[in-house]
């Protein structure tokens, strides 16, 4: 039972982090897919459970009783006596998604815009935990996985590719009066958040 | 000062009204995940406990035993039994390995 909790919860993350990226990314686009006060409560929900699905995956691996990865295993990256570096893309994404994810209600504390640059890595590690999800998982070579994984994992990946192509042509936008984005990167205030959030 | 009142109370009654939309849609938003999520996480349950005993199943109801000529019959019926031992290990253990 703990053995499918852990490959059942470990995917669960993986799904439900591609559409919070999904979620957090539509929050920038002008879309009709969700009305746009509901997006930030979507994308910040859809957070919550990765991380509540990441502490799952990793607790279940740790008292796992075939691979008697114990909490060391599940925790230190490369500890794992299971496919180290694979096991180990996945602790980093986990890490890197938790902790930056977490780093939203500190905001104030740090900064506004030292936040932001801490949660625009946050694909950096999305990406760590895919390639975890194709190495280290044992259900990745089966149709079913790929047919669910292919929706929310490309959505991201599109969303993803038009945020940086967005990027990149407000780069090459002349700006006026020194304004460093112009009109194509809206505001990212989440509605209803404070002004120092998204 | 009375007009001034009312138009305060108005405001206030606004701003009251919106904000509990807005936290009952941030509630229901949550709500809505939560259950989405554990669906996800119960069909993901399903698909890697559910599908994989059936697959092992199979595996292991796959007739074995074979008609043999009598003389081989007391060294075939141990292979038998050694296949079947394999056969009935736990179903994780075999997926583990893929």
């Amino acid at each position: 039972v703990i053995w499918s909790v852990d490959r059942a919860s470990g995917i669960a993350a993986l799904l439900l982090s591609s559409l919070s990226i999904v979620a957090g990314l539509l929050q920038a686009r002008r879309s009709r897919l969700l009305k746009p006060a509901d997006r930030f409560p979507l994308h910040e929900a859809l957070g919550i459970a990765v991380v509540v699905a990441i502490a799952l995956h990793t607790a279940s691996y740790a008292v796992d009783g075939f691979f008697k990865a114990g909490v060391v295993g599940a925790l230190v990256p490369f500890a794992s006596p299971y496919r180290p570096l694979a096991v180990a893309l996945g602790q980093i994404a986990a890490y890197g998604l938790v902790g930056l994810s977490v780093t939203f209600y500190v905001r104030r504390r740090i900064g506004t815009p030292r936040w932001r640059a801490a949660h625009r890595l946050i694909p950096v590690f999305w990406g760590l935990a895919v390639v975890h999800g194709v190495t280290a998982g044992s259900d990745a070579t089966q149709p079913w996985f790929l047919v669910s994984a292919l929706l929310p994992v490309g959505a991201a990946l599109v969303m993803l590719a038009a945020r940086a192509e967005d990027r990149a042509s407000s780069d090459r936008r002349p700006t006026r009066s020194g304004s460093a984005r112009g009109p194509v990167a809206p505001t990212r205030t989440a509605p209803g958040a404070s002004p120092a959030g998204r | 000062m009375a007009a001034h009142d009312d138009s305060q109370v108005v405001l206030m009654f606004l701003a009251d009204t919106l904000g509990m939309d807005r936290q009952s849609r941030v509630r229901t938003i949550r709500t809505r995940v939560a259950i989405g999520a554990t669906a996800l996480l119960a069909a993901a349950l399903g698909a890697v406990d559910g599908w994989g005993k059936a697959e092992a199943t199979k595996t292991v109801t796959t007739p074995v035993a074979v008609q043999q000529p009598f003389e081989q019959t007391q060294v075939d019926q141990t292979q038998v039994e050694q296949t079947q031992v394999e056969q009935t290990a736990p179903a994780p253990m075999t997926t583990r390995q893929s």
